[in-house]
């Protein structure tokens, strides 16, 4: 008798559930793109930081057996071979910069239209992040021809404000990274300023490399951005089904 | 030291013993030859081993048709296995500059023995060091054949140490490289014909291609194997005249 009980009691509960599902404006199939790319965004941080520490390990270590040449280090050919070495694992270290850059995009983008549908009232699915992502330049760009994360393929639109969830710590915090990525942005378009003059005033010089190291952040604080968005659209999407 | 009018043969002048900096140099060059073919072996196993494994957390991934395509971890698993093709890339580079390097003063070291010349590390460093292959950058695009560096080879009986097992042995290194430079050279003309007759070759043709394009890709290894039994000769005659 208990245990008929508390079967009832269970299938109340996922009717519940199934119908505050329905409710829900955004589809699991969009939460779980989402989610995904979060994933993504993280495995190309990890990428990015074991290629970064590849590339300054190389500096701590000596060429083993460059000490045979009696000539001297210079002369070694596995102290050359070693610089070669050494190109690559810049290149590389370049190449997961690029990568990180193209998930920032992509998931900023992802999470925005998410959230603008969301809070307008629409219905958002997987199909539709993917539409508005996957013939934008800076998912699938070629990288090769891009030397900088900054630059302006990877800088996705950014909008006036972001709608408010109701939860005021929330709202803060994208405020913040909405306005550090919009400063970052300002720095990437003026390190591009000045990198098109022809000569640089020393003061400039000091100008351009604050604003490049400024603009270095633009990937990341658009994956903060992003897991900010994402996080409002399920607030909202939950403060909707509920209501 | 001898005056140069005695030695294995009357025609031939005494040959000098390799200097312990020259030694040293070629030994170096051999170890660097090993450490750049299993970087290669390496990148090459890294990019297969990329094939086999599922990406983590694309199960999880977005529902219903045409999932793993909408899948962004599938997606960034595709930067990823670029990222290994281009370290292939350039791991093959790096093994068609060193088997240069070590060919073009291996051959040096062999010719000095012969002519009866002590040679140095510094002047095998000096041979090699402006020369157009050892420090040179391939256009990553150009076909993998394209991008192997091809020294000059001595003619047919040019380089003869008087001793028939080195001379043998050198003959049956020379020979395969002989033949993997004739089809780079094909492969060479080949692309010019394409180029101006712009059509798509018969099948006769493309499976000729294929079987050239593998003998030209041959050439670094080649050269490292020719490299040594020519490091091996200097040495053996070198210390068969001195002694």
């Amino acid at each position: 008798m208990a245990e008929g009980m508390e079967s009832i009691g269970q299938r109340a509960e996922q009717r519940a559930d199934v119908a505050a599902a329905r409710a829900r404006l955004m589809a699991e199939d969009a939460s779980a793109y989402l989610a995904e790319l979060d994933t993504a965004a993280t495995l190309m941080l990890q990428r990015r930081e074991e290629a970064e520490l590849a590339d300054r390990g190389k500096w701590l270590m000596r060429p083993q057996g460059s000490e045979r040449t009696l000539s001297g280090s210079v002369l070694s050919p596995l102290r050359h071979m070693d610089a070669y070495r050494l190109t690559r694992l810049q290149q590389a270290a370049a190449a997961a910069g690029l990568d990180v850059a193209r998930i920032g995009w992509w998931y900023a983008t992802a999470a925005l239209t998410a959230l603008a549908e969301v809070a307008a009232g629409r219905e958002v699915t997987a199909g539709q992040l993917e539409m508005a992502t996957i013939r934008r330049s800076g998912r699938i760009i070629e990288t090769r021809d891009v030397t900088s994360p900054a630059s302006a393929v990877f800088r996705p639109q950014l909008p006036q404000q972001l709608p408010s969830t109701g939860r005021e710590d929330l709202d803060d915090q994208a405020a913040a990274t909405l306005e550090r990525t919009r400063e970052a942005y300002a720095a990437a378009e003026l390190a591009g300023d000045l990198a098109d003059r022809p000569r640089l005033e020393y003061c400039e010089a000091a100008d351009m490399h604050d604003a490049l190291s400024h603009a270095a952040a633009v990937p990341e604080l658009l994956i903060d951005l992003a897991r900010v968005g994402a996080q409002a659209t399920h607030q909202i999407d939950l403060d909707k089904g509920n209501a | 030291m001898t005056d140069g009018t005695e030695g294995a043969t009357a025609e031939r002048p005494t040959a000098a013993p390799l200097t312990r900096t020259a030694s040293a140099y070629l030994g170096e060059l051999d170890a660097a030859a090993d450490l750049a073919m299993i970087r290669r072996e390496q990148a090459v196993l890294a990019e297969r081993v990329h094939w086999t494994v599922i990406p983590a957390g694309v199960s999880r991934g977005v529902d219903g048709p045409g999932a793993p395509l909408n899948s962004p971890i599938m997606q960034v698993d595709g930067y990823q296995y670029a990222r290994l093709q281009d370290g292939l890339a350039c791991a093959i580079q790096d093994v068609g500059r060193v088997a240069w390097w070590y060919a073009t003063a291996a051959l040096a070291a062999l010719d000095a023995v012969l002519a009866g010349q002590e040679i140095t590390g510094m002047r095998l460093e000096r041979l090699t060091l402006l020369r157009p292959g050892r420090d040179e950058e391939v256009d990553a695009q150009a076909p993998a054949w394209g991008r192997c560096f091809r020294p000059h080879l001595p003619g047919d009986g040019e380089l003869r140490t008087g001793d028939d097992r080195l001379d043998a042995a050198m003959d049956a290194a020379l020979a395969p490289l002989r033949s993997a430079y004739s089809a780079a050279a094909d492969l060479e003309l080949a692309d010019v014909d394409q180029d101006a007759d712009d059509c798509e070759p018969p099948d006769v043709e493309l499976a000729w291609l294929d079987r050239a394009e593998k003998a030209a890709m041959r050439i670094p290894d080649l050269l490292i194997a020719y490299a040594r039994t020519v490091f091996n000769a200097a040495q053996v005659t070198g210390r068969r005249i001195s002694t």
